[in-house]
């Protein structure tokens, strides 16, 4: 990454008539870098006047990332990440109709315990005019595991204030649901997904940045959520994303605008909008505190019934809130430091969501989440 | 400084003097257009010193200078407007340390004159003479510069030389020159550069003329050095820089000498003009920038990035 006050004078000596430019070479790292990272998330209990069956207490989830960046040779550079994640609490299980003042939601029986582990593996070349790389990871769980595959390239333009990047990934996951045969789940199903991007980015000046991307993602296979009863989902998902970034340095107050806007759409009946503002304020050379706001708005799949039917045996049907309508509003503040080689860095972000808050149309779900999640990082260079 | 190529022999040199230095373009091949090209080149310098010349009462630097608080503005065109933008975005990105109109302030620090002084420069004048400095007070539009203060001056050191580099660089590209190197008073640009080739490039020391501090290679780009080789004033026996702070006035204490290492000579120029105004925080801003460097302390202790 560019110092910005040296993007900000090579573009200005750009501008001059008699300055030509020199290709640059994109650089790979020249210092190995180790980051680690712990998260958590905390969903609000669910509250008691919706549940009828099970243990109110919903997802915890620890996470626990690491990362570590180092050159190979010249040219190249490696990035191994991997991350380790537990969880535990009750998910909703199906929903019942809700009659007035009733209690709707079933959330399944014994709080689960879950650990999930991932491992990512890319290396990237850097080139005169752009880099490439190809990546592996895989994803455990003790119901489920998955094996993914990727390639993307970046190629730069006029002077490197362009950029058109590009890329395909695939993965599989096989699902082996446990207590299938309690509950008369699926076993040995699997869903194949594929997807393609394409983004540019644009230096506007010496203080701004704009970048778009488009994003396509197609899943086949079984789709449905094995855990919740009377789930059927269609057998295939196309999505789309358009992404658009933009980024302005405030020079008078050392502090950095980024404003993102998100357009999605699916082929299950889903749209959604998402718009994202932070204001990176740097105070003195070794601190940072950025506040952020991010809204969000859906609407419901086409199959989404707020309460389970279950005569609707084997069409699609589902109760799942991640497919209601809803719209949700989050607020964070990030606090980060650098000393010397080290940085750290702690985040805590509070997520509120609400049938109301949403501009789409569509049926909710009483089981929509609220949740706070905080994080504390580390990262070192050597 | 001076360079030799290492891996390549020169096999034409032309020297020079223009915009108030020692001038060399060096050429790694030649053929019967060489003297032509190095011609061609050397008219390039001199379309710009006639342009930007504080010494030259016909040029545009010194039309503009002669206007201030005359209440009417310049014309300029597209190059000079480029090159003021480029001089705003240094002051902004220096947070107001590298100003273009800090020049009037050198006259009362008497730079021209080596002998020793008894006294100081008294802080009334060193006030008086600020009054006349501070880029925030120029007045622009698209085409159009306005110095509002009678005795207001510009002066494009720390750029216009750089430029110059960069520009005879481009140019020698454009005529086919082949791989070379261009070097106004210090700061160097190479052109046509491929990886195989390298330019060994002596750093001189700033209390040594004759005596290089550093040695580098460089295989592309410019480098360019801003300390206080030659010019400064002793007074009382104290050696004082010809950089100024525009914001006190004071010459800045600090490096003797930094050179960096950029694309862009006027990159590498600024950037080491900057690093030299901020004193002691002068290594937290190369390090920021990323670019390759090399410092000489005031005890001409050699450090910095650069190999």
């Amino acid at each position: 990454m560019k110092s910005r006050s040296l993007i900000a004078l090579t573009t200005s000596a750009l501008a001059l008539p008699g300055i030509t430019s020199t290709a640059n070479a994109d650089s790979p790292p020249t210092e190995s870098s180790f980051g680690y990272r712990v998260s958590t998330y905390e969903e609000d209990n669910l509250p008691e006047e919706f549940l009828f069956l099970g243990d109110p207490e919903r997802y915890d989830i620890t996470i626990h990332q690491f990362q570590l960046v180092t050159p190979v040779g010249e040219n190249y550079g490696l990035t191994l990440s991997s991350s380790y994640e537990s969880m535990s609490g009750a998910s909703p299980w199906y929903a019942l109709p809700v009659f007035e003042g009733e209690k709707s939601i079933v959330m399944s029986g014994a709080t689960i315990h879950e650990q999930r582990r991932d491992y990512n593996l890319s290396l990237r070349r850097y080139q005169d005019n752009g880099n490439y790389a190809f990546s592996i990871g895989t994803s455990r769980e003790n119901d489920y595991y998955s094996w993914s595959g990727g390639f993307d390239i970046a190629r730069n333009f006029n002077n490197d204030l362009a950029t058109i990047a590009g890329g395909v990934s695939v993965s599989n996951d096989d699902i082996n649901p446990t207590d299938a045969a309690l509950f008369n789940r699926v076993t040995d199903e699997s869903k194949r997904t594929s997807s393609a991007f394409v983004s540019v980015s644009q230096i506007i000046d010496q203080n701004s940045l704009f970048q778009s991307s488009l994003n396509m993602t197609r899943h086949k296979g079984f789709l449905t959520d094995p855990y919740k009863l009377g789930d059927t989902r269609p057998d295939s998902r196309t999505q789309w994303a358009w992404s658009n970034a933009y980024r302005r340095f405030v020079n008078s107050l050392d502090a950095a605008l980024h404003l993102d806007v998100r357009f999605y759409n699916d082929d299950f009946g889903v749209n959604s909008l998402t718009l994202n503002a932070a204001w990176y304020q740097n105070l003195g050379d070794n601190w940072q505190i950025t506040p952020s706001i991010r809204y969000y708005s859906q609407s419901a799949a086409d199959f989404f019934t707020p309460v389970n039917d279950f005569s609707l045996y084997g069409v699609p049907n589902s109760s799942d809130y991640r497919l209601a309508s809803y719209g949700a509003v989050s607020g964070g503040l990030q606090v980060q430091t650098f000393i010397d080689d080290m940085s750290l860095v702690f985040k805590i972000e509070r997520y509120v969501t609400d049938a109301d808050y949403s501009i789409h149309n569509g049926q909710s779900s009483p089981a929509l989440v609220n949740f706070t999640r905080m994080s504390l990082g580390v990262s070192y260079t050597f | 400084m001076s360079a030799t190529p290492s891996d390549l022999d020169v096999v034409f040199r032309h020297r020079f003097h223009a915009m108030g230095s020692p001038c060399e373009i060096l050429l790694a091949s030649s053929d019967h257009h060489s003297p032509a090209i190095v011609q061609r080149l050397e008219l390039e310098l001199q379309r710009l010193e006639a342009k930007y010349s504080r010494f030259q009462s016909s040029s545009l630097l010194s039309a503009i200078n002669q206007s201030a608080g005359s209440g009417k503005s310049v014309s300029v065109d597209e190059e000079t407007e480029r090159l003021l933008d480029y001089a705003d975005t240094c002051f902004k990105e220096s947070s107001g340390l590298f100003d273009i109109t800090s020049g009037c302030l050198k006259k009362i620090w008497n730079y021209n004159d080596l002998e020793d002084r008894q006294v100081l420069p008294d802080e009334a004048a060193i006030r008086k003479a600020l009054e006349k400095v501070g880029w925030e007070k120029v007045e622009r539009k698209p085409g159009e510069i306005l110095l509002p203060i009678k005795g207001m001056e510009i002066d494009f050191g720390g750029i216009v030389k750089e430029y110059a580099a960069d520009c005879v660089a481009g140019l020698a590209d454009n005529l086919g020159a082949g791989p070379g190197m261009v070097e106004l008073g210090g700061d160097i640009r190479l052109f046509d550069t491929d990886k195989s080739r390298s330019w060994q490039v002596g750093i001189r020391d700033p209390h040594d003329a004759y005596r290089p501090a550093a040695t580098v290679r460089l295989q592309q780009g410019g480098l360019a050095t801003s300390g206080d080789y030659e010019r400064y004033s002793v007074i009382q026996g104290r050696r004082y820089s010809h950089i100024l702070n525009p914001l006190t006035g004071w010459p800045v204490e600090g490096f003797s000498s930094v050179s960096v290492l950029a694309d862009q000579c006027i990159v590498a120029g600024s950037a080491a003009s900057i690093a030299v105004m901020k004193g002691d925080e002068g290594v937290a801003w190369l390090k920021e920038l990323g670019l390759p460097y090399l410092c000489i302390d005031q005890a001409g202790q050699v450090s910095g990035t650069m190999t």
